[in-house]
């Protein structure tokens, strides 16, 4: 099990009020009906010096693993400029426009990540085997859930694999983690961060620092009408993929490639036909 | 004050993720021991995360312990030095909740029969039973045995989304190609959660 440590060169010394008037959150872009987006990590971040390493760090990643349904409809990355912050084995995002049926989905999944930028105040690094964030829009709205597998905050608390929408742990003025945040947009669209972690300060005792990080964000716009009016013969009321039910979201967040390897053959003489 | 709340929950989800904290890969996830006393569930609980699973009818009974993805994005499975240990593969949903909980298991492994070495024996409507973390157990019943060849895999029918609560159990089956050490068939049993 490889785990790579997401890091480059980082710009340091930015001034931390710089790093927040941009916020994260991309309430900025509008997305219109039939336009989703997802990516699989973004920091915006001033660690206070002694958090990670000797000195203070300043990061802005923009967002990694970026895709959107003007394209790339994915993206996957395995060395992400987090610098040390998170880390993680993969990171992956989709998004999907549907123009038969009009829907939406777009997902975006972190495996294996840890988060050494929590460890002071969780005593010791956590870590998450999953990561996920996912988001569907059909003709009867937009929804969104996030699924964090085995994450372990410590003294902040332990997150459930479904959060309810936001779901939120912390230390009062140092640390906001909010779970399966969702975010609905004037334009009737839906963000969600599995996990979007705020740094709220330098004052208090055990601060980290100032700043944004979101790890698996899915943002989908309304659904749009499908080209086929219904009751025309070709207009398809029930979609032809299972995975484009009632709820429009794929129950399996990830569907792996390929068929499953469960066997070494060591006994495969027995059984031959 | 808030931590209270959070500590109570840590009891509550303690059992829940004791399994896939110690996941790794081979490691015992025998059924951690209950910690503390229950606390009041959440107002939504999520269904609890899989910890064994049990089919009578072939005899075979194992803990879960949780897959991901290989850097392939193939999906992983337990060691193959311990092919007696199923694993829940867990991107998809938690079994109990609605939409297929795909279980994995090997044949064979180190010159040894694994857990899922009679899966193929499965029959339509033998009971499977799965347990939780919250010390639940869930009864299944198979609608279907399947045998397909690798290459033709049915990621839909497996993967896909389903109304209710129902169950994959997949290994490896048909003949093995000694060249490439990969057998050529997937032995897949769908079930669906007895209500």
């Amino acid at each position: 099990m490889r785990v790579t440590v997401l890091r480059s060169s980082g710009v340091l010394g930015l001034a931390a009020g710089a790093l927040l008037a941009g916020a994260l959150t991309p309430a900025t872009a509008a997305t219109a009906p039939g336009e989703g987006s997802a990516y699989g990590a973004s920091a915006q971040v001033s660690l206070l010096p002694g958090v990670l390493g000797q000195g203070g760090l300043t990061v802005d990643t923009g967002t990694l693993a970026a895709s959107s349904t003007a394209g790339p409809a994915s993206a996957s990355v395995a060395d992400v400029p987090l610098r040390g912050l998170v880390t993680a084995r993969a990171i992956t995002s989709a998004a999907e426009h549907a123009t038969s049926t009009g829907q939406v989905e777009a997902n975006a999944s972190i495996v294996d990540a840890t988060l050494p930028v929590l460890a002071g105040l969780t005593g010791g690094t956590p870590s998450a085997s999953v990561i996920a964030a996912k988001c569907a829009s059909t003709a009867s709205g937009v929804t969104g859930s996030s699924q964090v597998v085995g994450l372990d905050l410590g003294q902040l608390g332990t997150v459930p694999v479904a959060a309810a929408p936001n779901t939120a742990l912390g230390l009062p003025g140092i640390v906001q983690v909010i779970v399966n945040e969702q975010i609905h947009h004037d334009d009737g669209s839906l963000t969600v961060n599995a996990l979007h972690i705020k740094l709220l300060g330098g004052q208090l005792t055990g601060a980290l620092g100032s700043g944004d990080i979101v790890l698996a964000s899915a943002t989908c716009g309304k659904a749009t009408t499908p080209p086929d009016a219904p009751g025309t013969p070709d207009a398809p009321s029930t979609p032809a993929s299972p995975n484009a039910t009632a709820a429009g979201l794929g129950q399996v967040s990830i569907v792996p490639a390929g068929a499953p390897q469960t066997g070494d053959g060591s006994l495969a003489t027995l059984i031959e036909k | 004050m808030r931590r209270n709340g959070f500590r109570r929950w840590a009891a509550v989800l303690f059992a829940i993720f004791a399994t896939a904290l110690l996941a790794g890969c081979g490691a015992d996830a025998a059924a951690p021991a209950a910690p503390l006393t229950p606390a009041p569930p959440p107002a939504t609980p999520p269904v609890a995360a899989p910890t064994w699973v049990n089919l009578p009818s072939i005899g075979a009974r194992s803990s879960l312990v949780p897959l991901g993805l290989n850097a392939d994005r193939t999906v992983q499975v337990p060691p193959v030095d311990q092919p007696l240990q199923a694993g829940w593969y867990q991107y998809s949903p938690p079994p109990g909740q609605a939409g297929p909980a795909v279980i994995l298991g090997h044949i064979d492994g180190n010159r040894q029969k694994g857990i899922f070495w009679r899966l193929h024996e499965m029959k339509t409507g033998d009971q499977v039973q799965v347990g939780q973390a919250n010390g639940g157990t869930l009864t299944f019943t198979v609608t279907k045995v399947d045998q397909v060849a690798k290459k033709e895999f049915p990621t839909d029918a497996v993967y896909g989304n389903t109304a209710d609560p129902e169950l994959r159990l997949i290994t490896c089956g048909g003949a093995f190609d000694a060249a490439d050490r990969n057998y050529l068939d997937n032995i897949i049993v769908y079930a669906k959660l007895v209500t």
